[in-house]
């Protein structure tokens, strides 16, 4: 069942809370472990709060979208009383003392919070390697990643652990997961979605969205998320549509961008493509033409390619900024892959770091006239290669793979860069057996619109899970 | 710490990953120069958020302008 589905059951009273609950916390014993996803669990509070959602509906009480729904999110959004380790030694102790505003939200919709979701340590890289809690394992094939720096989320949602589960992204942790998962995985526009009370990576880049195994539950998770919060400054006070009211209208004459080249110059934002992803991507716009869409080839702005490195420099900076108290005292208790991307912040001198901040402005003004002044949305890769196995992208095991590591962002990272929502959606499977994504790409706030891009896909391509065996 | 670092990361150039972060560093900070002419001498950083929150807004005003 998807998250929309079990929700209308539970309001309908065909299914109870604690059952649902009991459920999803035995399979969460059986199946955690091998998927090595779940950072931790509130069973007895889960229970005691699932048997106060059925009473309250006994009871005739007007129950909100998510009323007794368990969910398990990433490892990073803070609960007062409840532990927030974000992965690592450093705060595996750490009790935060406020509750993140996307929790209230969903607590307000009455979802159940059940536990916390293994994710890569302080949410600094794609692959999903962990060396302190260990590798989460892709639930289509455990030898394969399962992407990150979401991977727990990732692991639990597509494993079928959770309904749906709650992200970060600050160079593609929702999308890659979501694509190598295959999942629906929303980063919202920059200023959506509030990030008070979730562990900061990089203020300037970081957002928060769902992943999920539909398009409907990823907009109304979304819906439920979005909005100004007055804890967190970056949050915009803008009209919040119903994502979920016109998503079955379909896409009859939308314009759906694909990228060519930056500028007039010779290299394109396509050339890392790996042949397999490519064909992927082929058959996904072949179904947006058979839907009504026109398709049609789209050079980028040429200072958007520079824009990856640009979030690399701002992610770098602003991250070891954030780390440089534990940098300096306990180093030894990063793992070794973190602390080396944390210390190469500290290269960068206060004017790279402002340069990247100031030419966002450039940057974006040109994309939004380039771009979206000729089509409606952009639609572009996740992931540039097949999934790899844990084993060829472990750096220490393969230090070959370090040259993958900045390309591996290279489709996602931009798009945080920009603040543009982009929502990853499953396209089909390379040779490998494991699923690869596509991204659709909008103009600010107009997640309503990705969402009923992507509906209308997954109507035509419907998609389904593996089974997952493991021992 | 910056000069601290910078002094270990010499001493310690054939290593690989530091190898790799001196040579990360040179590349993404050298992407921008031909870029940096486009920027104005009064640009800051939070003009970004202006523009991005501007975006629908101007949209708006140009459609109803267009009737």
């Amino acid at each position: 069942m998807s998250l929309t589905e079990i929700s209308e059951a539970l309001v309908k009273r065909e299914i109870s809370s604690q059952e649902v609950v009991s459920n999803c916390l035995e399979v969460l014993e059986k199946r955690g472990s091998s998927l090595n996803c779940v950072a931790r669990l509130f069973p007895e509070q889960a229970l005691a709060e699932a048997e106060s959602a059925d009473q309250e509906l006994s009871s005739g009480i007007s129950p909100g979208p998510l009323h007794g729904v368990p969910l398990l999110h990433k490892d990073m959004f803070y609960r007062t009383g409840k532990i927030s380790a974000c992965g690592s030694k450093i705060c595996e102790d750490y009790v935060p003392d406020v509750t993140a505003t996307v929790l209230l939200k969903l607590d307000q919709a009455g979802a159940l919070d059940i536990g916390r979701l293994k994710m890569v340590e302080f949410a600094y890289g794609l692959t999903g390697h962990n060396e302190i809690t260990g590798d989460v394992r892709n639930p289509w094939n455990p030898e394969y990643i399962p992407g990150g720096s979401s991977s727990g989320p990732a692991a639990a949602v597509a494993g079928f652990l959770s309904y749906g589960s709650l992200g970060s992204d600050t160079g593609g942790s929702i999308r890659f997961p979501a694509s190598c998962c295959g999942l629906v995985g929303m980063k919202p526009t920059y200023g959506r979605v509030s990030r008070f009370g979730a562990m900061p990576l990089s203020f300037s880049l970081d957002h928060i969205g769902p992943l999920t195994r539909t398009v409907a539950d990823c907009a109304l998770l979304t819906q439920i998320i979005a909005g100004k919060d007055t804890n967190d400054s970056t949050s915009y006070y803008q009209p919040k549509p119903d994502f979920l009211s016109g998503i079955e209208s379909g896409i009859q004459g939308l314009k759906i961008g694909v990228p060519t080249t930056y500028g007039n110059g010779p290299s394109g934002f396509l050339d890392p493509l790996h042949p397999e992803v490519q064909r992927e991507m082929e058959s996904s716009l072949a179904v947006f033409r058979s839907l009504g869409a026109k398709v049609v080839e789209i050079p980028l702005p040429e200072n958007f390619e520079i824009s990856n490195n640009m979030a690399n420099i701002i992610a770098g900076a602003e991250s070891s900024s954030a780390h440089v108290k534990w940098l300096k005292e306990q180093p030894e208790d990063y793992g070794s892959q973190t602390r080396e991307r944390l210390l190469t912040g500290l290269l960068f001198s206060a004017v790279d770091y402002l340069d990247a901040l100031k030419l966002r402005k450039v940057i974006l003004e040109d994309f939004l006239k380039e771009v979206f002044e000729k089509v409606d949305v952009l639609h572009a890769p996740v992931v540039p290669i097949p999934v790899p196995t844990l084993e060829e992208s472990n750096i220490k095991a393969n230090p070959g793979f370090i040259e993958y590591l900045i390309l591996l962002g290279h489709f996602t990272r931009p798009f945080d860069y920009l603040g543009l929502p982009a929502l990853s959606v499953p396209a089909g499977l390379t040779d490998n057996g494991l699923p690869s994504g596509f991204q659709l790409v909008a103009p600010p706030f107009e997640e309503a619109l990705l969402f009923r891009t992507a509906r209308a896909f997954e109507k035509e391509n419907p998609w389904s899970y593996p089974q997952v065996t493991l021992d | 710490m910056q000069n601290k670092w910078s002094a270990f990361l010499d001493q310690n150039y054939d290593v690989p990953e530091v190898k790799f972060a001196l040579k990360s560093v040179k590349i993404l900070t050298g992407t921008k120069k031909r870029f940096l002419k486009h920027l104005s001498f009064e640009t800051e950083p939070a003009e970004y958020r202006k523009v991005l929150s501007a975006y629908n807004l101007d949209i708006q005003l140009e459609e109803e302008k267009n009737g």
